[in-house]
């Protein structure tokens, strides 16, 4: 279910912007060389890969998104394709290289917001945010909020269900399932928390990671048990795999032996 | 619309035929100069030959008629002066003249002048003689009886009284003899010959006289003319009497008042002439059928003349289609199948035939010099292709104006030294250092030595880029280091070991660069720990149509046009674990030497360009 949710701006409102980058210089300048706050901004969260970009996106919450054209696993174009269908209202800004400029003007109409050549130049980053920043304050589109309607647990144990099946699609998140059930992801992830009492992106996480450490045990390698539980970047995976269990993929695959 | 589709037929026909090989329009030309041939020889048989020839059987058929009716005439005129003999006999004479008291030795006597007749003249039947009334003595040999009652009738001796004395032949004398039968049971016909007997004095008529003939005697008068194939009949009025059974044909011929006729019937080959006599005088009609053909007519020699013309030209016919196949569609056949060569492979052979001094010869000649002349041409492009690329490269170093960037890069390192900014300082010379090895003034080959640190340098400003993500680690042999390689050979391959095998891992990996001599060859090692590469990826990666000098498949093509060979490179890889490129180049050729040589002279000049490895 996708709905355009329009409201007047209000006092305090900031605008949430979401950098998707794999060179943390990159990241780094862009956060460092644009006066976020004159413009209403805040950056509030990035992203390494593409994949890493999906699992995270539905709590980051972005108005605005930059993504690299140029990325492993996933690149910048095929990552816009899907977060345009999940997200109609995000503005999406394509970082491109020069010698790149001809492929990423293959995907002009499918929706994306701006392109920017790099290297990164302040001045054309200001005058593109400021551009956007009008449109957005035009029509503010925002990530709704939901009354909890009265569910009943079977819904919960049929997405829990739906998620022990398909969690190895690297393209699986909250917005996604919830387009698939026919909700809206706010009330999604709500009504999920209630009825199991774990966050949907935790629950998610729990079950890859279990997986992941399953594969761990078999000694698999890392890249490729990244794979198989639907996070195709070993880097990201990687980061998520010590976040679960306190050591790196490496150290635990040694450990086992 | 019917002219329109013959129209386009021929033309479909024409186009058939010119799309045919030489040899089969040569074949099928002669098919048509012998069929062309035939077709006229027969056209002259036809027209010509056949009409003189029937013109000629005709005639000759016509005197075989006339002489056959000449015979009979003859016959009948022996006949006619024994019955004048006959009839002057005394003893018939008293008989005819006492006709109305006739004793019985009178008609003894004539009766014995009758036999006298019989036994001068063989072929007769019977002798009457009949007095005017009726009474008859006759000689007979047992064939006919006489039935006089006929005279009676007034009409009876019309046709005897017009002859007036002639003689009158028919058939059983028209109903005055009866027939007995013969010895095989049957009665036979008999030709009777018919006159009046007058006195000798008044000149009145005093009786008649009949002979009766067997039918046997016409076939004394053909019987000269039947040879081979010609078949003769007499028929009396309608009545077929003797000889071959030609019915059939006498049906064809009656019905007209003409005398004589003649027609030729039958088709080409077969033909006959028919041909119909009234024999003047007589009731009887001669039918003949006789076979021509150009044996008759055509003399031996004649027929051996055009036989031998007609082998003549089919041997001349035979001989200029060798000739013709041994001179013209042989050689070109050679030469086409030549040309096909240098089409299908590209390779500009010269047509190696040995061919006559001829037309065929001098067109081979031509070809060769035109694959010489083309060669030349294609060597003079390349020449000039390559003197092309050498202007352009200069022209885009003219361009690149390295300087101000060094010298911008070395303001940049100045100030961040100022500002204790050591990090940045030493990223800024690594750039500085990578670009001044990177353009290398434009130089296509440069030492090995060189060629590692663009590695180094390329790899340090990477780590900057992606963090820790590897170690690199080089193992070079330091003997092999001034020797020249083309520009750019290890950077790519680094490139795509890090964003291919490394980047891709999420592991810290090992980056490894070896360089050592083994069986006369250098190896130029790119050890990676990153993806590896299954066996199918191995395989596309030469097979991209991409083409671009400095990606992989360009990378291995310089080498290759280096070496002057194909075996450059050989890719070893684990899935999961490692990839490791081996670039080889032969040391052996004296190309390398002369290399290594130069190599060594230019030390001073790698040096200075202030890398250390």
């Amino acid at each position: 279910m996708r709905m355009i949710w329009k409201r007047p701006k209000g006092e305090g409102t900031m605008y949430r912007v979401m950098i998707i980058d794999d060179e943390k210089a990159i990241r780094g300048l862009l956060k460092s060389s644009v006066e976020w706050n004159q413009l209403d901004m805040q950056v509030a969260g990035e992203a390494e890969s593409g994949i890493e970009a999906i699992n995270t996106i539905d709590e980051i919450r972005p108005h605005i998104a930059f993504v690299d054209i140029k990325m492993p696993f996933m690149d910048g174009i095929e990552f816009s394709k899907f977060a345009i269908k999940r997200y109609p209202n995000l503005k999406i800004i394509v970082l491109t290289a020069f010698n790149e400029f001809e492929y990423a003007r293959q995907c002009i109409g499918i929706g994306i917001t701006e392109f920017l050549v790099k290297p990164i130049n302040r001045k054309e980053i200001q005058t593109v945010l400021e551009k956007i920043r009008k449109e957005l304050d035009a029509a503010i589109p925002e990530w709704p909020e939901a009354e909890l309607e009265p569910s009943c647990s079977t819904t919960a144990e049929k997405i829990k269900e739906y998620l022990r099946i398909n969690y190895t699609c690297p393209d699986i998140n909250l917005t996604s399932t919830a387009m698939e059930f026919g909700f809206n992801a706010n009330y999604l992830s709500r009504m999920f928390k209630i009825e199991t009492g774990v966050s949907f992106c935790d629950y998610l996480f729990a079950r890859r990671m279990e997986k992941a450490v399953e594969y761990a045990g078999k000694k698999m390698l890392m890249y490729q048990a990244a794979e198989k539980v639907g996070i195709p970047d070993p880097n990201y995976f990687g980061r998520c795999f010590k976040k679960y269990t306190g050591k790196s993929y490496s150290e635990y695959v040694k450990n086992e032996e | 619309m019917e002219k329109k589709s013959t129209f386009t037929k021929r033309r479909k026909l024409f186009a058939r035929f010119s799309s045919l090989q030489l040899g089969k329009k040569v074949r099928y030309l002669f098919l048509f100069i012998i069929g062309v041939y035939l077709i006229l020889f027969v056209l002259i048989y036809s027209f010509f030959v056949r009409g003189n020839l029937s013109e000629y059987a005709s005639q000759k058929n016509l005197n075989a008629l006339t002489s056959i009716s000449g015979n009979l005439m003859s016959e009948m005129d022996r006949i006619s002066d024994m019955s004048i003999l006959t009839m002057s006999n005394d003893a018939v004479v008293t008989y005819l003249n006492n006709e109305s008291e006739t004793s019985a030795r009178n008609s003894k006597d004539a009766v014995n002048a009758l036999h006298d007749m019989m036994n001068v003249y063989e072929g007769i039947s019977s002798v009457y003689i009949f007095q005017i009334d009726g009474d008859y003595v006759s000689a007979a040999r047992n064939v006919t009886f006489a039935s006089p009652d006929m005279f009676k009738s007034a009409a009876w001796n019309q046709d005897l009284i017009k002859k007036a004395g002639g003689y009158v032949l028919s058939i059983n004398g028209n109903g005055l003899f009866l027939l007995k039968n013969d010895v095989d049971g049957k009665p036979r016909d008999v030709i009777t010959f018919l006159r009046v007997i007058n006195d000798l004095n008044t000149q009145k008529p005093i009786g008649y006289l009949a002979v009766n003939l067997p039918i046997s005697i016409l076939v004394g008068t053909y019987y000269d003319h039947t040879d081979g194939d010609s078949k003769f009949a007499y028929f009396y009025k309608d009545r077929f009497l003797s000889g071959d059974d030609l019915s059939g044909e006498f049906a064809k011929l009656s019905g007209s008042d003409e005398p004589y006729k003649q027609i030729v019937v039958g088709s080409w080959g077969d033909e006959r002439i028919l041909s119909y006599y009234d024999i003047a005088d007589t009731p009887f009609t001669i039918v003949s059928s006789e076979s021509f053909y150009a044996g008759e007519m055509i003399s031996t020699e004649v027929a051996v003349l055009i036989i031998s013309m007609i082998v003549i030209t089919l041997a001349a016919i035979i001989l200029i289609s060798a000739f013709i196949s041994f001179y013209i569609t042989k050689p070109i056949k050679g030469l086409v199948h030549s040309m096909d060569s240098v089409a299908k492979t590209g390779g500009l052979q010269k047509a190696k035939l040995s061919l006559p001094d001829d037309e065929i010869g001098h067109l081979k000649n031509r070809y060769n010099m035109m694959l010489d002349e083309i060669d030349g041409l294609f060597k003079e492009l390349i020449t000039k292709e390559k003197k092309i690329r050498n202007a352009e490269l200069s022209a885009l170093q003219e361009q690149i104006k390295p300087h101000f960037l060094y010298n911008t890069l070395d303001t940049l390192a100045f100030m961040a030294n100022e500002a204790k900014a050591k990090e940045v300082y030493d990223a800024i010379q690594t750039l500085a250092s990578f670009f001044t090895n990177f353009l290398s003034d434009g130089s296509i080959e440069i030492p090995l030595r060189t060629e590692i640190q663009i590695v180094k340098d390329y790899l340090k400003l990477q780590k900057y880029r992606y963090g820790d993500i590897f170690d690199d680690e080089y193992d070079c042999d330091e003997k092999y280091l001034e020797m020249k390689v083309p520009r750019l050979i290890l950077q790519p391959i680094i490139e795509n070991a890090l964003y291919h095998g490394v980047r891709l891992k999420g592991e810290k990996c090992i980056i490894r660069v070896s360089v050592f001599e083994k069986e006369n060859t250098l190896h130029i090692v790119v050890y990676d720990s990153g993806i590896g590469m299954s066996g199918e990826q191995i395989a596309a990666i030469m097979k991209s149509n991409e083409y671009d000098s400095f990606g992989f498949k360009g990378t291995i093509e310089r080498i290759r046009y280096f070496c002057d060979t194909d075996d450059v490179y050989e890719i070893r890889s684990q899935v999961g674990i490692y990839t490791e490129v081996d670039l080889k180049i032969p040391l052996t050729s004296a190309r390398e030497i002369i290399k290594w040589n130069t190599g060594e002279n230019d030390m001073e000049e790698a040096k200075g360009g202030g890398n250390d490895v």
